[in-house]
């Protein structure tokens, strides 16, 4: 076939200098869809090969029908995959640029530089999706022999193919620009390290340095590393990760994270590049092969953007390993700036005399390393005294001390998200007068000047600008000193709705809640309650609509109710949701008496009958720290009182809380007053054997006659009394 | 008609090619000496349209080349080094260039390929060096276009087959107006051939003229003075590049026609004297010894 001087001529001759690099993109879609599925699928059916009943089937038909998933729609593996042929194809196309010869072959041609680089460009494209798309067509006729090919998944696999393209084109041009600002592939494959890191790593590293210097830098904040503006690849990893569950389940949306969005990110940042390949294609001197760098002009910017980002790396990591030792983090940044221009010295200049020259840049740029360093040590721009201006904020969300983890999953209609996301995402408190009134009384602290005593306690503020933008902060307020305002946000609906998804109306109904269990964290597991779900509920909610946080703040929860719902999406998938019970939680506690259960006794008769012996240790670890002269043993530093007697048991246990609600919610959970209780009792199993729980009491709890006891007693003995 | 105005090229600190300003007229064999690193492959790859000035205009036909496909078309340029497609063959070539160039003529390439004994389903990089650039030749001439750019292109080539391409050269040039432009070192080959020589010299142009004229006006001239009075007198008279005596026998290059020279040494009493042409070789050394490359400084320095 002859195509006279035609665009398809061009193209088919191109084509044909690119057989490899077809044949290997070919080959790697090849395995990936017919080659994999064949092998997993018959994998899966040979394994139940001879296996009858309907149950097992329908389980190999749903694994096979999940490898088929898999495969088509959304995975992991996929984007690693169409970032590596992408650089190839890329780089493959374009690198004649790094040879003088072939320089001189093709731009003395009578070919313009738009259509060359059409050509190119095209071909390099057409080699993915050809490859791509004969491929998956064949892997679904494989699919479709094993019988699990379906219409969602082929909807699914186009789509999937779409954002793959898109994925592919923002990596291939990112490629095609490495190759043309460099003149040799050894330069190239580094630039492509800084197109495509560059921006993460220097959002780590700001990230790195506000967690270890501002003091009110929020948690929420290190998950900005990832507003990546131009990274196609944390573009498809947050859909996948974050938001893939759309991809199967369209309702499982996460908001930020759609199909669209992404879908449109990654065209954007396509085009953006896009457009930059085509411009410096018409602009790069031929003779630039050979030259590290082809335009010159950005040399020094590079320079300076690596030998910043080198140097802040360098003096952040000599200062933490010489024990935040500022002078030694300042030495730091001359060696790694220095050593960071040596190394760009050499590959700019390939030449070991060249690494002397040039130090005006270098300059400037160690300037700017410690400039920037000690600016956020000692925070000179006053982050940590700075919150932003109410008029510029929309709304906020608050976590509050003692409010926290309950190991529920959070059941949002269109997806499931752990507590703390949820509370973020609906949380909006629009009253700011009151956050604002609270955050006055926070605590001026900073890195530098912060001290310990104890009486701080965290609260999480994310602060919702209305530029859009978002400013997590985490604060620092003497709790007991603020409990009337801390009330007040706790009373908040807003802070409910999204601190308690029960407090949501029609909850049982919406997410089919048919069962719930009671616990109080004695070891007696979890006890069914026969209840009618909806009464259950609204006990509940009456009595958190009566609970302040200040009881919350200095109570230990008494139980924890479990809700089962079932998944609104498929019947296989379960939720729960945890909720605690208070002492002032009156309808609940009648409903749950009604039902049968002893909610005032957390430690039933028979568990207090049958203890061995009460062991009570009083800890002093500041006996530990004795001038050199007076060495104290570690055994010195308690003392313990053995009670054996049944009838001391009762009064004993009376307060006591299980050591597993230490872990429910309570700003008192770590502070047992240096007590430490341990209770024995008989194992069933072997009768020269105990078992070892332990109970703690709420501050002020303590029995008396136990800490007189203690009294009597001295340090490194220990006493039974009976 | 290619024309180059005050065109300069530069790399990194050093001018390669410095306001040079030549025409290269159709019809006519120009070629481009100069001494090592004088700029001519720069000038001859932006001629080519390969790469841009930094300063200046190179015009083909009155078109800008550079990224110019209506200008390029009429240009073949063959490196000093040509590439091929790895593992590519003549036909292979053939095929490829055939799409690029619109008046590439298939059947004179096969032609030439047989006349000149390479195998069209060989691989061409498992020729000779020498064959490489053959091929070179060949794929430049049946290209069609009205200028062929070469490059040290006759460098490599043994004598036979350089005679050969110069006939070939000059039947293009008869039969559809062929205008060569030809680089090298190698100024016995130029002096056959060329029309037209431009002399380059560290970027810039010692000269460019019509080789007929430039050897009609440069003699060398041996003669025997009767003193040295009359020596000094030739001196004042004569504009001389080059003087060297040994003995009494005084040998001088000097700018002039022959009939110039011969007239004012009949004012001049001598015992005997001779005017002789230059071969290209003793123009280009007296003619860049005058800016200052002088091989006597290389070789007794």
């Amino acid at each position: 076939m002859t195509l006279k001087n035609s665009f398809l001529a061009d193209v088919y001759e191109n084509m044909k200098r690119r057989n490899w690099v077809f044949w290997l993109s070919f080959l790697t879609f090849l395995c990936y869809f017919p080659g994999y599925l064949m092998l997993s699928l018959n994998n899966i059916r040979s394994r139940y090969e001879g296996v009858t009943d309907s149950a097992s089937l329908i389980r190999m038909q749903e694994r096979m029908d999940e490898t088929v998933e898999v495969l088509f729609l959304l995975n992991g593996f996929m984007p690693v995959l169409i970032i590596g042929l992408a650089i190839l194809i890329g780089m493959q196309g374009f690198a004649y640029l790094h040879n003088k010869r072939q320089v001189d072959f093709y731009h003395s041609q009578p070919v313009s530089r738009k259509r060359r680089f059409t050509v190119l460009w095209l071909n390099g494209i057409m080699i993915f999706v050809v490859t791509y798309l004969i491929n998956m067509v064949l892997g679904m006729a494989v699919a479709t022999v094993f019988g699990c090919m379906s219409g969602v998944i082929f909807t699914g696999a186009i789509k999937a193919f779409f954002l793959y393209l898109l994925l592919f084109l923002g990596i291939y041009h990112i490629a095609i620009i490495a190759i043309l600002l460099t003149g040799n592939t050894l330069v190239s494959l580094l630039a492509m390290g800084v197109l495509l890191g560059y921006e993460l790593a220097a959002r780590a590293m700001n990230v790195f340095m506000a967690t270890s210097f501002f003091i009110t830098y929020g948690s929420g904040e290190e998950e900005k590393i990832f507003d990546t503006l131009f990274s196609p690849i944390v573009n498809i990893y947050k859909y996948i990760i974050l938001g893939g569950r759309e991809y199967n389940y369209s309702q499982y949306a996460n908001e930020n994270y759609t199909y669209g969005n992404t879908a449109l990110g990654l065209f954007v940042l396509a085009f953006v590049f896009g457009v930059v390949s085509f411009f410096l294609y018409q602009k790069r001197a031929s003779e630039s092969h050979g030259n590290s760098i082809s335009f010159p002009k950005i040399k020094e910017v590079l320079r300076f953007m690596l030998l910043v980002l080198m140097g802040s790396f360098g003096t952040y990591l000599i200062y933490y390993v010489a024990g935040e030792n500022v002078a030694m983090g300042l030495a730091g940044a001359v060696f790694f700036v220095a050593l960071g221009h040596a190394v760009i010295q050499l590959i700019y200049e390939v030449d070991f005399r060249a690494i002397c020259k040039k130090w005006l840049t270098a300059t400037i740029s160690l300037v700017t390393v410690i400039l920037v360093f000690l600016g956020f040590k000692y925070d000179w721009t006053g982050y940590d005294q700075r919150i932003p201006k109410q008029s510029q904020v929309e709304s906020v969300y608050v976590s509050l001390a003692a409010e926290g983890f309950t190991n529920s999953n959070y059941v949002m209609m269109d997806g499931t998200e752990i507590y703390h996301q949820y509370k973020a995402r609906r949380m909006e408190i629009t009253d700011l007068d009151i956050i604002y009134k609270l955050l006055e009384n926070r605590e001026r602290i900073s890195m530098n000047t912060r001290t310990f005593d104890g009486t701080y306690e965290t609260i999480d503020v994310n602060f919702r600008l209305k530029n859009g933008k978002t400013d997590y902060r985490r604060f620092y307020l003497r709790y007991e000193e603020n409990l009337g305002l801390l009330d007040e946000i706790y009373h908040m609906e807003e802070y409910q709705l999204a601190n308690n998804q029960v407090m949501e109306e029609d909850f049982v109904e919406n997410y089919r809640i048919v069962s719930a269990t009671y616990n109080n964290g004695s070891g007696n597991g979890a006890t069914p309650i026969d209840a009618d779900m909806q009464a259950l509920v609204e006990a509940y909610k009456k009595d958190v609509e009566n609970v302040s946080y200040t009881e919350v703040y200095y109570n230990y929860p008494k139980a924890q109710i479990s809700l089962m719902g079932i998944g609104i999406m498929n019947e296989e998938y379960r939720n729960s949701w945890n909720i605690l019970i208070y002492d002032s939680y009156k309808n609940t506690i009648a409903l749950l008496e009604e039902s049968g259960i002893d909610v005032e006794h957390v430690f039933d008769e028979s568990f207090i009958n049958s203890i061995q012996k009460i062991e009570v240790r009083l800890d002093d670890y500041k006996l530990l720290t004795p001038s050199a002269t007076e060495q104290v043993s570690y055994l010195d530093t308690y003392k313990t009182a053995i009670y054996t007697n049944p009838e001391v048991y009762e009064k004993i246990m009376e307060n006591a809380v299980p050591s597993t609600n230490r872990w429910w919610p309570n700003r008192n959970r770590s502070d047992n007053d240096g007590y430490s209780i341990y209770i024995y009792t008989p194992n069933p199993y072997n009768a020269s054997d105990y078992y070892m729980d332990e109970v703690y009491f709420q501050t002020g709890e303590m029995p008396q006659f136990i800490i007189d006891d203690l009294e009597k007693i001295p340090f490194g003995e220990e006493v039974i009394i009976k | 008609m290619i024309t180059l105005t005050n065109v300069s090229k530069r790399f990194d600190d050093v001018w390669a090619v410095n306001n040079v300003s030549l025409t290269m007229q159709e019809g006519n064999v120009f070629g481009l000496i100069g001494t090592n690193g004088a700029g001519k492959t720069t000038l001859l790859r932006m001629v080519a349209g390969i790469m841009k000035p930094d300063g200046g205009h190179v015009l083909i036909d009155d078109k800008p080349v550079f990224d110019n496909e209506n200008a390029i078309k009429d240009v073949y340029f063959i490196p000093d080094e040509p590439f091929f497609f790895r593992n590519a063959n003549g036909k292979d070539m053939e095929k490829y260039l055939k799409t690029i160039y619109e008046k590439f003529d298939s059947n004179a390439f096969y032609e030439y390929l047989e006349k000149f004994s390479l195998d069209k389903n060989r691989k061409i990089s498992t020729f000779s060096k020498g064959m490489q650039k053959q091929m070179a030749i060949i794929c430049g001439l049946c290209a069609n276009t009205k200028y062929l750019i070469c490059d040290e292109t006759f460098d490599g080539l043994d004598p036979v087959m350089r005679q050969g391409i110069k006939a070939i050269f000059a039947n293009h040039m008869e039969e559809r107006g062929l205008t060569p432009i030809i680089a090298s070192h190698n100024l016995r080959e130029l002096e056959d051939i060329c029309d037209t020589v431009g002399l380059l010299h560290k970027g810039g142009v010692i000269l460019s003229k019509d080789l007929l004229d430039m050897k009609c006006n440069i003699q060398k001239i041996q003669c025997v003075f009767a003193t040295e009075e009359e020596e000094n007198k030739a001196m004042q008279k004569l504009a001389v590049l080059q003087k060297e005596k040994r003995g009494m026998l005084c040998t001088m290059t000097a700018r002039g026609s022959k009939e110039e020279i011969q007239t004012a040494f009949t004012t001049l009493d001598t015992v005997f004297y001779e005017v002789l042409p230059l071969s290209l070789e003793e123009i280009f050394i007296s003619e860049t010894e005058v800016v200052g490359y002088d091989i006597k400084k290389l070789i007794f320095s």
